[in-house]
């Protein structure tokens, strides 16, 4: 009878989710580097390292995990490497060199208890791009929750469309990111900003982003490559929309901006990050890295950018 | 291209050399052929041992009880053998082509010592490679979860084969994923061969004869699953007396009869299971678990399934019968209801706030099968086997929400907004495959039997997600209706069309060889595939009791079942192939050797594999697993596979002690590197299913008539994940805001430092952001698993029937093997979590046989 018991409480007493140590090998500190190369600025290097996903450490401000002390170093051309200044104000390493298109760069940051990393980026040339045509009209919004009185809900959008050519270098694999940017303010204090804008061209599908994130549309992407436009001129359109702006006359700032290859993968992983990041179904992202012993991203950028007014 | 033709026009004639020689050599020979049946039942015997006394002469029964043996002109004496049977010997004066039936009597001496361990012979005579056969009687002895017997678990313990997780049915052999492997019950497929999301499979030993799984080496009457076929064999009913059996288990209660309906001639075999889940095992385990939640997904589950077989003998030559198999799921999970209400202030007016969400979900799934086989003997020497079959998987989720918002105002009702949500989401996943097999196996001489076959099939794939909404809103008494309905997903369809051919030579006491051609056609919307797949199996007897085999396979499969984890889930898609994802291949070599002890009935073998896989799929990264109906195409990557081991067994299935010895060592990789479909930045990485080291012991004692005792042990590596163990902040753009420092107040635009052209960008990294990242896909391997269970079964003989009582322990040293593990917080730290499922379980299970 006593064993009977003795199976029983055993029985009972049994719970059956443990927390437990991690077994794997856990992996160590990495040194994170974030840069941006772009044509005729400063580069700036942010240097972090990165923490094995249970320190607590990882879930506080990143602070703790900048590495002032590292040595960065940038070289330009395949000439002597430069020591990059590390600056106090924006936590990040800096140089004073101001790259040209065609500069071909690397960036090596080491530091103690980290395996040194190393990265390359080749300036781009900017995209050749134009506005073909953009006009403004308005759309009124149906919501029940805007009441008439409201000063700031007017219930009426600006939208402007527009028009862009893309001229695509043929032979060559391009990769592109387009910001649009409408600004508008109400005060010199109240102003309003929005990045997003919406497209029903097929260039901006990306049928990985299978619901909405950060206010973009679901399927909707504005970093893209030139796989179904190769070589040709290609033109698309856009919509993008204000609410008002009474203290200056509403604009829009088009960038259209020609990315390298490892930050639009950088970029694409980091959508597919972002869309997914609530759905515990979804299958784990290996962010994309060109770091090497690292993780981060060393891209580089250059853009072609027009202002139009609403 | 030309050297692949090349290589089949060797093949093809390689075999027709090998079939001249082979039909002259048989001229003064004449053919003795027949059925074995057991004498009390009437039931074919399958694998019984025809031996004669004229050379090496040996042939074994099929699966039909059938047998056929071609002897010289002049007497000869044949000994009928079957274990638990009395060896039957017969002598003949052969002149002539002969009939010969014989009914073998059961051993009253060995009756409840001997386990009768029914199983097709593929020990070191055969030629067959890859391929192990289990007894049922050896299943319903070993120690079960719940006390459920189950079929696929037992295959679980084989060499070379994994389950997907703790308690699961499931199986991945060889490197090769779930729907990679052919499960037949009866001959016909069945595309989910689970019960309660895997923890029971839908095979009821009641009405199995036996399992024969073949890992590799497949002879080409096999094709269109590229990683194993798992052939449940059906029994007849019992042609002379009826009999039946009930029993009562935790997870579920079973009904058994069959008998004749027409004495000798015609007979059936029916039986039921349900479940009730619910009812018993769900408090208890409940009990047991401090984190309740991981029930949620088996709470209200509940199965059923029925297996019924007709049998009826047309003439002594020929045999039909119809099969029946249902089987379902049950989830419902009850409706989620919330309800607020409050008072606030809008606006400077008072109003009243009320708003109500009320959500449900039903999820149903499961399979019908339906066929009619027919079998007959033409003249002496050829067997015609043809069969009709459907089969039907069809998995429906139904997610209903309605959602009512209310706010009025206190001192103006009229004024009021009032809205009604209705939505819901139907996500159905289905397969229907129709299915025409006809084989003819012709013996042209005593060493050479021919087979050919054909096989048609038309399977219609239907993933489809239904989207509803209607949103009702009245302000201040206006009304307004919204209603959307999307419907996404095509049902598609996929014909297969196959032609085979296979030549079973024995070149001489020492070498056989079993070689063939399939030729599998595909035929999907706007494109046909064609796969020429040629097959070998080579055995060389070194001893007349050891021999060396080698094969060669090359299969292919022309859809897929896409899962996100490797949990057999019945809402896995199954998705045929299309202009973009084209079939999968593989190619399998493999090299074994094998020992038969001398009539103690134990078998040793070892096999080395290795096995490359085209065209496999794994979602990519970040893609859900549901919402993949549409366009399921862009959200898988293509890669290859490769897998290769070695397996050891040591299997005893005669004698008081039964069971085996099962170890394997294995490696499957995947590589995912082709332009727009990398994965894990193009390296090499483990396969899910990857397992390095696997030993599995299953041992079964019979005591005394009254008792016995039976027990399992399994250890293998752990099971892999990923885990994105890497923290790091990445910086994204910002684009720097340009504000107007002043602005000409007549046109009332900005100054702007930068108006067109090809300026320098003004972006920089300013903002940031927390990331993890996993360094290598299923780079985590969790901890080892290994448990104990054990049982001890009661017999009891009563007047008119028996019946046994067995006492289960399910994880005896309560080793708290993990179902899953997740990072989550604990007393304010983030930790690593691992939820056990099946910790030391006893149960009970009672049933009666008369």
């Amino acid at each position: 009878m006593k064993w009977i018991f003795c199976l029983f409480l055993l029985f009972i007493l049994n719970g059956c989710e443990k927390s437990i140590s991690f077994s794997g090998e856990e992996t160590k500190s990495l040194i994170t580097l974030n840069a941006l190369a772009i044509a005729g600025e400063p580069i700036k290097v942010y240097v972090y390292k990165s923490l094995f996903f249970l320190d607590p450490e990882s879930w506080m401000t990143p602070d703790k995990q900048i590495l002032s002390t590292a040595l960065v170093q940038m070289t330009i051309n395949n000439s002597l490497p430069v020591k990059m200044a590390y600056d106090n104000i924006d936590n990040c390493f800096v140089s004073d060199y101001c790259p040209l298109e065609g500069d071909q760069l690397q960036l090596k940051a080491s530091i103690e208890g980290c395996d040194p990393v190393e990265a390359n980026a080749t300036i781009l040339n900017s995209p050749d791009f134009v506005i073909v045509r953009h006009n403004s009209f308005y759309s009124k919004i149906d919501h029940y929750d805007i009441p008439n009185d409201d000063p700031d809900w007017s219930g009426t959008d600006t939208i402007m469309s527009i028009t862009a050519r893309l001229r695509d270098p043929a032979g060559e694999k391009n990769y592109y990111r387009l910001n649009v940017r409408s600004l508008g303010a109400l005060s010199d204090s109240i102003y309003y900003v929005n990045d997003l804008f919406t497209s029903y061209d097929i260039v901006f599908e990306d049928k990985n982003l299978s619901v909405s994130y950060n206010g973009w549309a679901a399927y909707f992407s504005n970093v893209f490559d030139d796989s179904i436009f190769d070589g040709t001129t290609y033109d698309f359109t856009i919509e993008t929309r204000q609410r008002t702006s009474n203290y200056f006359r509403p604009y829009v700032v088009v960038n259209l901006q020609q990315i390298s290859e490892d930050y639009y993968k950088y970029l694409k992983t980091l959508e597919l990050y972002n869309c997914s990041a609530n759905d515990i179904y979804a299958e784990p992202i290996r962010i994309h890295s060109n770091i090497k012993n690292g993780t981060g991203i060393f891209g580089s950028l250059t853009g072609t950018r027009y202002t139009l007014f609403f | 291209m030309r050297a692949f033709l090349f290589f089949v026009l060797c093949k093809l004639l390689i075999l027709l050399i090998l079939l001249i020689p082979a039909s002259v050599y048989g001229q003064n020979k004449f053919v003795v052929r027949g059925v074995v049946y057991d004498s009390l039942t009437g039931e074919c015997l399958n694998g019984a041992s025809i031996i004669s006394d004229v050379g090496l002469r040996n042939t074994y029964t099929h699966s039909d009880g059938t047998y056929t043996i071609k002897l010289p002109k002049g007497g000869v004496l044949l000994d009928f053998s079957y274990v638990g049977y009395i060896t039957q010997e017969v002598q003949l004066t052969i002149t002539c082509d002969t009939i010969l039936n014989v009914r073998l009597q059961p051993n009253p001496d060995l009756d409840e010592i001997t386990i009768y361990a029914r199983q097709s012979d593929l020990g070191a005579h055969s030629t067959q490679m890859g391929t192990v056969s289990i007894p049922v009687a050896q299943v319903k002895k070993a120690p079960a979860l719940l006390g459920e017997p189950d079929i696929m678990k037992m295959v679980q313990l084989l060499p070379g084969i994994h389950s997907g997780g703790d308690g699961f049915a499931g199986v991945y052999i060889r490197g090769g994923s779930y729907d990679q492997n052919d499960m037949t019950m009866g001959g016909i497929t069945i595309y989910n061969a689970e019960h309660l999301k895997g923890f029971v499979s839908a095979f009821n030993p009641d009405v199995i004869e036996e399992i024969v799984v073949h890992k590799g080496s497949f002879p080409a009457r096999y094709g269109g699953h590229i990683s194993s076929v798992i052939e449940a064999k059906m029994k007849d009913g019992n042609f002379e007396s009826f009999h039946g059996a009930g029993s009562l288990g935790m997870l579920s209660a079973k009904l058994f009869a069959e008998g004749p309906i027409i004495k000798e001639q015609t007979s059936f075999i029916v039986s039921a299971r349900i479940s009730y889940f619910n009812l018993f095992t769900r408090p208890i385990l409940e009990k047991i678990y401090d984190k309740t939640e991981a029930l949620s997904q088996f709470v209200n589950m509940s199965y059923f399934d029925l297996n019924a077989k007709i049998t009826h003998k047309l003439s002594k030559k020929s045999k039909i019968s119809a099969l029946f198999y249902c089987g379902g799921d049950r989830l419902n999970l009850d409706g989620e209801m919330s309800q607020m209400e409050s008072q606030q202030e809008r606006q400077g007016k008072i109003e009243t706030y009320r708003k109500s969400n009320q959500e449900d979900i039903n999820n149903n799934w499961g399979n019908i099968l339906a066929g009619v086989h027919w079998n007959r003997i033409y003249g002496e020497k050829t067997f015609l086997n043809t069969g009709l079959y459907f089969s039907r998987f069809r998995y429906e989720l139904n997610k209903n929400s309605a959602i009512k918002e209310e706010s009025v105002p206190l001192n103006n009702p009229t004024d009021s907004f009032y809205q009604h949500t209705n939505s819901s989401i139907k996500f159905l996943s289905g397969i229907e495959d129709y299915n025409l097999n006809s084989d003819v196996t012709s013996l042209l001489t005593a060493n050479n039997t021919l087979s050919a076959g054909m096989k048609l099939s038309i399977k219609q794939f239907s993933p489809i997600v239904k989207t509803h909404r209607d949103i009702t809103t009245i302000i201040a008494s206006s009304q307004t209706v919204d209603v959307s309905d999307i419907n996404t997903g095509n049902p598609s369809k996929l014909i297969n069309g196959a032609i085979y051919v296979e030549d079973k030579w024995r070149v001489n006491d020492m070498f056989s060889m079993n070689m063939g051609l399939r030729l599998n056609i595909y035929g999907v919307k706007d494109r046909i595939y064609v796969y020429p797949e040629p097959r070998v199996n080579i055995r060389i007897l070194m001893t007349d009791n050891f021999s060396i085999k080698t094969s060669y396979s090359y299969m292919s499969q022309a859809f897929h079942g896409l899962n996100s984890a490797n949990l057999v889930m019945p809402s896995d898609i199954w998705v045929p192939v299309s202009n973009q994802i084209v079939p999968l291949t593989s190619h399998q070599a493999s090299l074994g050797f094998f020992y038969d002890l001398d009539k103690s009935g134990i078998r040793f073998s070892m096999e080395g594999y290795y096995k490359t896989m085209n065209n496999v799929l794994e979602y990519r990264d970040g893609i859900t697993f549901f919402n993949t109906s549409e366009g399921w195409e862009n959200k898988v990557a293509i890669g290859k596979g490769t897998s290769y081991g070695v397996e050891f067994l040591a299997q005893k299935s005669v004698g008081r002690t039964t069971g085996w010895i099962a170890y394997t060592w294995s490696k499957s990789l995947r590589k995912f590197n082709r332009e727009g479909n990398v994965l894990n930045n193009g390296d090499v990485f483990f396969a899910k299913n990857d397992c390095r080291n696997s030993l599995s012991m299953t041992v079964s004692h019979q005591i005394s008539k009254k008792w016995e005792v039976s027990g399992t042990f399994v250890y293998h590596t752990g099971y892999r994940a990923t885990l994105s163990q890497v923290a790091f902040i990445g910086r994204y753009i910002r684009e720097l805001t340009v504000l107007p420092v002043s602005y000409l107040s007549s046109s009332r635009e900005p100054v702007l430092i930068i108006t067109s052209g090809q300026q320098p960008d003004q972006v920089n990294l300013d903002g940031y952001q927390r990331l993890s990242t996993y360094m290598e896909r299923n780079g985590f391997v969790m901890d080892d698993y290994h448990r104990l269970d054990i049982a001890i079964n009661y017999y009891l003989v009563h007047k008119r029937g028996k019946s046994t009582l067995s006492i289960n322990i399910y994880n005896v040293y309560n080793r708290m093997n993990a179902y899953a593990v997740y990072p989550a917080f604990d007393s304010n730290r983030y930790v690593l979590k691992k939820l056990c499922l099946f910790p030391f379980m006893p149960s009970l299970n009672y049933s009666y046989q008369f």
